[in-house]
C-alpha cells in the first residue's frame, strides 16, 4: 500500500542518497560540508517522518552546528579551501600508490604463517589445545 | 471569537509588530522616529536592482535569503501567542527554537561565502562564531524551563508560571537567555556579522534588491520573534488581567523588542574577542549553575 508517509520516505531518502553524492562530486570544502549537512537534514527528515520527533528534532539541530564547525576547520587547515585551484585530494602519488600497494599485501600475506611459534603448555607435555579439548 | 477570525487576528498584529520594530530599529540607528520609513525602504529594495558579484556561488547566493527567512516562519509557527492560538503544537516545541536558531547561523554563514567579497566573508565566519557561541547559553537556559514545566510544549511552559513567572523563579536563566537572545539576533552591541562602518555592511555588503529585502525582513521578524520566545518562557506568556490573551502576548513582546533598540541605542558595539570570552568564560558557567539552582529548588 502506497502512503503519503511512503512517498516522503522515499522522497527524503533519494534526497540523503543525492547530497551525499555531492559531497565528493565537489572540490569547494564549505559545498562539500553543506552538502553534507543537506544529506543529514534529509536524515532528520526521515526520523519525522516516522514519527520519531525528538530524534529527528535533534538530528536537525546538532547537524547544523556540527557541519558549520566542520566547515570553519576546514577551510583552516586545506591548503585549497576554495577549489579554485583544482589541487588533487592526495599528495605525492608515487609514495601514495606504493604505501597502498603494500597495505594490500600485508592483508594478503595475512594467514600465511604464524608470527611467533606457539609457547609450550606449562601443565603436562602436550600443546594448549588438548588442555582446552579435556574442558 | 472564532478561530479563523483569531488567527486573522494574530497575523495583523504580527505584520504590525514587525513593521513597530522596523521603526524601533531605524530610531535605534539614526535617533529620529520616522513611521513611513520602513515602507519607503522597502518600496526602494522591491525595485532596486540585481547587482550580483562575479563568480558568486550560484546555489548558496540564492538559498540563503530564503532559507533565512524560511527558519524563521518555522519558529514562530511552533510559538503559543494565546491558549487556543498555537499554529502546530509540537512535543519537541523548546528543542526547536534552538534548531531553528542553529539555521540562522547556516545561511548567514552561506551568504557570507556566496557572494564572493572579503567583508561578506568576514562577516560570515564571525557570524558563525558568534552564533555558535551564544546558542549554547539559549539551549542551557531553554533546559531550566523545561526542568520546571516537566514538559517540552511551550503551551505546557507558559502554563507552569501560573504562579509565579520564570523571570523571578530562574533570574539568571532570563538574564542569560535575554542577552543571548540580542546576540542571535546580531542588534547593536552584538552587530559584528553585519558591523556598518567596521566591515560596510559586512554579510549584507553585497546584497541587493530582493534578497538583501529578504534579509532585512527576515531580521525583523527574527528580533519580534525572539521577543516572544522571551515572553513566552519567561514574562508569563498570556497572561495578564483585562485585556484578550494575545493582546497581551504582543504589548509584552513590543515592550521586549523595544528595550532591544534601548540597549542597542546606549551601548558601544562589543570587540570581537570580547563578546566569545565573556559567553565561554562567564555565561556557559553561570547556565550550569542556573540548571543546578533550578534543579536545587525543584526537589525542594
Amino acid at each position: 500500500m502506497i502512503s503519503i508517509q511512503l512517498i516522503l520516505l522515499i522522497i527524503f531518502g533519494l534526497a540523503a542518497i543525492w547530497f551525499g553524492w555531492r559531497v565528493f562530486m565537489t572540490s569547494s570544502m564549505v559545498r562539500s560540508a553543506l552538502s553534507l549537512l543537506a544529506s543529514m537534514v534529509a536524515i532528520g527528515a526521515l526520523f519525522l517522518v516516522m514519527e520519531a520527533e525528538f530524534l529527528g528534532v535533534l538530528q536537525i539541530m546538532m547537524m547544523g552546528t556540527e557541519m558549520s564547525i566542520m566547515a570553519i576547520f576546514m577551510m583552516m587547515y586545506m591548503m585549497d579551501p576554495g577549489g579554485l585551484g583544482n589541487m588533487d585530494m592526495t599528495h605525492q602519488k608515487n609514495r601514495a600508490g606504493n604505501g597502498s600497494g603494500h597495505f594490500c599485501r600485508l592483508g594478503y600475506h595475512r594467514n600465511t604463517g604464524p608470527v611467533a611459534p606457539r609457547a609450550n603448555s606449562p601443565v603436562g607435555n602436550g600443546n594448549s589445545e588438548t588442555i582446552n579439548d579435556d574442558f | 471569537m472564532t478561530p479563523f477570525l483569531n488567527s486573522f487576528m494574530i497575523s495583523l498584529l504580527f505584520v504590525g509588530g514587525v513593521y513597530v520594530v522596523a521603526v524601533l530599529e531605524r530610531w535605534s540607528m539614526t535617533g529620529n522616529v520616522n513611521w513611513g520609513g520602513p515602507a519607503r525602504s522597502f518600496l526602494l529594495l522591491f525595485v532596486q536592482e540585481e547587482i550580483k558579484t562575479r563568480k558568486h556561488d550560484k546555489v548558496f547566493f540564492e538559498t540563503a535569503p530564503i532559507l533565512f527567512i524560511g527558519v524563521i516562519l518555522l519558529t514562530i509557527s511552533i510559538l503559543p501567542f494565546s491558549r487556543g492560538s498555537v499554529i502546530v503544537n509540537l512535543g519537541t516545541g523548546a528543542l526547536f527554537i534552538n534548531a531553528a536558531l542553529v539555521y540562522v547561523m547556516v545561511s548567514l554563514l552561506m551568504a557570507g561565502w556566496a557572494v564572493n567579497g572579503v567583508y561578506a566573508m568576514v562577516g560570515g565566519w564571525r557570524a558563525l562564531a558568534q552564533l555558535i557561541a551564544y546558542s549554547m547559553p539559549v539551549v542551557m537556559a531553554l533546559t531550566a524551563t523545561v526542568m520546571r514545566a516537566e514538559s517540552m510544549f511551550l503551551i505546557d511552559i507558559v502554563e507552569s508560571q501560573q504562579s509565579l513567572w520564570n523571570v523571578l523563579y530562574q533570574p539568571v536563566g532570563f538574564i542569560l537567555f535575554y542577552i543571548s537572545a540580542l546576540a542571535i539576533t546580531f542588534l547593536p552591541p552584538f552587530d559584528l556579522p553585519v558591523a556598518e562602518g567596521e566591515l560596510a555592511g559586512g554579510v549584507w555588503a553585497d546584497l541587493t534588491g530582493a534578497r538583501k529585502l529578504l534579509f532585512r525582513l527576515g531580521r525583523l521578524a527574527l528580533v519580534l520573534t525572539l521577543s516572544v520566545a522571551v515572553v513566552v518562557l519567561y514574562l508569563g506568556g498570556w497572561m495578564g488581567p483585562w485585556l484578550p490573551d494575545f493582546v497581551w502576548t504582543f504589548l509584552k513582546s513590543l515592550l521586549v523588542a523595544a528595550s532591544f533598540f534601548t540597549i542597542g541605542r546606549f551601548m558601544p558595539r562589543i570587540r570581537h574577542d570580547h563578546l566569545l570570552e565573556y559567553n565561554w568564560k562567564y555565561g556557559v558557567p553561570l547556565a550550569l549553575f542556573n540548571i543546578f539552582q533550578v534543579g536545587v529548588v525543584l526537589l525542594l
